[in-house]
């Protein structure tokens, strides 16, 4: 084991999946690297500015919650993203705000009541070895840091940007009702039929169990696959919020951990800041997609 | 060639073959110092604000930066170099300067029709071992390293070799005969980290993939799929048809560049007993 140079908090609990993450290694694709990083960039990004960090510092995500972290020095940090309890040495604090933590406190992130993922950013930024110009955990290759562990100890770095200019930031909590998404059409929405967006943006649907860091299937109506089901369809670069339609007809959105070319066609495409959105929705939740 | 929108902040461009996403992927990420010849990865020169450009089977992708605050220009510009390349006959139909066998000659080349791309691939491959300690070589004239073809050493001890040779009817002397006697080129990357699609292979080691596909396929692993041949840079479930092992470094992270197998880099297979 390598000692860590400059160590900041202990992991009590790191519930059933945290892992590192910044906005990723863009530049790879070609050598078969996805680009990675937080699946939903505007709450890390806002508690990176919390803190006072750059806005691609590395930080905490926390999903559906159950993390317990101890400081080992005084520390600056914000956690932003989905809807938990969030106690300080059993006493409630607020999120989307700058919080402090003495030597020897204990941060509990409870377990996530309405969306998945919650972003913890600490003054500095974590700090874990680079990969490829990130310290992003890529969950499809194995890249990057594994998740974290009991008992792992983390370092602080020297990410930061000026000082925290202020001390909350309110935005709208993740919803758990129905959720809109804006979407653009994709590359392939003339091969799969005029019927196939239209019918997207009009049905219901709900999310599938099986979502992960690489994307989402949803449940609704079939749409039609053009003739692309029978196979031999091309390879092609996916991007974050593309939504593929493969054989069975049953629309998949990718996310931050997708793979870099799929073998299906792209009906339509999620805007940045719904992509962002797409990464909080839970298990069962109703979605619409609108153009 | 064909360019479709995709979402915000990218690009797909359909050019329909494979010879024709290589050109464009070389015209598109090459300077004009002649990054072509370059590694693979970062030391590319990509267009200005575009984060990846993505090569696959009948596309380029171009993934621009979405938090660009002259994105729309960012994607016009693109459009325009696009539709530029395309009413350019020296360049859209053609490389823009053969990186091979032209010893440094920069002016148009004829259109290779795909009938005839073998006999261009096998035109000239000069080589640059990279086996298990095997000495570097490079031919007289090769201009860069990027230029010449990588060597991989292989052991021709697949479970696959033999059916392949029955499937073939070129038993399985003549499927390594066959495999280690043309220049392949790595057309793009996908799967995982390292992964590389070679074409170029004699025609007659086209097979299918296996009907049923393997739990595990070792890291190092030679295959055939299709027209392609792939080595898997680590242990995974595979479908492809085992023809032997290799000890080439394939991926490293830690490398610059990470990867063995970038698009376009020339390959050649050799024989080997252990």
């Amino acid at each position: 084991m390598t000692a860590v140079v400059n160590p900041a908090l202990v992991v009590v609990e790191p519930g059933p999946l945290t892992t590192v993450q910044d906005l990723g290694r863009p530049g790879w694709a070609s050598l078969g690297v996805t680009t990675s990083g937080a699946a939903d960039r505007s709450s890390l990004r806002r508690a990176n500015r919390l803190v006072g960090n750059r806005e691609d510092a590395a930080g905490l995500e926390i999903t559906l919650g159950g993390l317990r972290v101890c400081a080992v020095r005084p520390l600056t940090l914000a956690v932003t993203g989905a809807v938990c309890p969030l106690t300080v040495d059993g006493g409630g604090v607020g999120r989307n705000a700058v919080l402090e933590l003495e030597t020897g406190q204990v941060l509990a992130v409870g377990l996530a009541t309405a969306g998945v993922r919650t972003y913890l950013a600490v003054r500095g930024g974590v700090d874990v070895p680079v990969v490829l110009g990130s310290r992003s955990r890529d969950t499809l290759a194995g890249l990057g840091p594994d998740p974290l562990r009991s008992g792992q100890i983390l370092a602080v770095g020297d990410a930061t940007a000026g000082w925290p200019t202020t001390e909350v930031a309110p935005v709208p909590d993740p919803p758990s009702g129905e959720v809109r998404l804006r979407v653009v059409p994709g590359p392939r929405q003339e091969r799969l039929g005029a019927g196939a967006l239209e019918l997207l943006t009009a049905a219901s649907w709900q999310v599938d169990p099986a979502g992960d860091r690489v994307g989402l299937r949803l449940r609704g109506p079939t749409l039609p696959t053009g003739g692309t089901a029978s196979g031999g369809w091309p390879s092609e670069g996916l991007v974050r919020g593309a939504i593929q339609v493969p054989p069975n007809g049953l629309p998949v959105v990718f996310l931050a951990d997708h793979p870099v070319t799929g073998g299906y066609p792209v009906l339509a495409c999620l805007g940045t800041e719904d992509a962002d959105r797409a990464a909080q929705l839970r298990p069962g939740q109703s979605v619409r997609m609108w153009s | 060639m064909r360019i479709l929108d995709y979402g915000d902040a990218a690009l797909l461009v359909d050019v329909g073959d494979l010879d024709s996403v290589l050109r464009l992927y070389e015209l598109l990420t090459a300077d004009a110092a002649g990054a072509a010849a370059s590694p693979g990865g970062r030391r590319r020169v990509l267009p200005e604000g575009v984060l990846d450009v993505v090569p696959a089977e009948t596309t380029v992708l171009l993934r621009c930066d979405p938090r660009r605050r002259d994105l729309a220009e960012v994607l016009a510009r693109l459009r325009r170099q696009l539709q530029a390349l395309q009413s350019d006959p020296s360049t859209a139909v053609a490389s823009r300067a053969d990186p091979e066998g032209g010893g440094g000659s920069e002016g148009p080349v004829p259109p290779v029709p795909p009938e005839s791309s073998e006999s261009s691939e096998r035109r000239e491959c000069p080589e640059r071992s990279e086996g298990r300690g095997s000495p570097e070589r490079r031919s007289v004239g090769t201009a860069s390293a990027g230029a010449t073809a990588l060597v991989i050493d292989v052991r021709y001890d697949g479970a696959d070799l033999e059916e392949i040779g029955d499937r073939t009817g070129l038993g399985a002397i003549g499927v390594v005969a066959a495999h280690t006697a043309t220049c392949w080129r790595v057309a793009f990357g996908g799967f995982v980290p390292g992964f590389g699609y070679l074409v170029g292979g004699d025609p007659r080691l086209v097979v299918p993939r296996r009907g049923r596909p393997r739990e595990r396929v070792p890291a190092g692993a030679v295959a055939l799929a299709g027209r392609y041949c792939g080595i898997y840079p680590r242990s995974s479930p595979g479908g492809w048809q085992l023809l032997g092992m290799t000890d080439a470094p394939l991926w490293d992270a830690d490398r610059e560049p990470p990867a063995l197998l970038w698009p376009g880099r020339r390959v050649r297979f050799r024989a080997v007993d252990r």
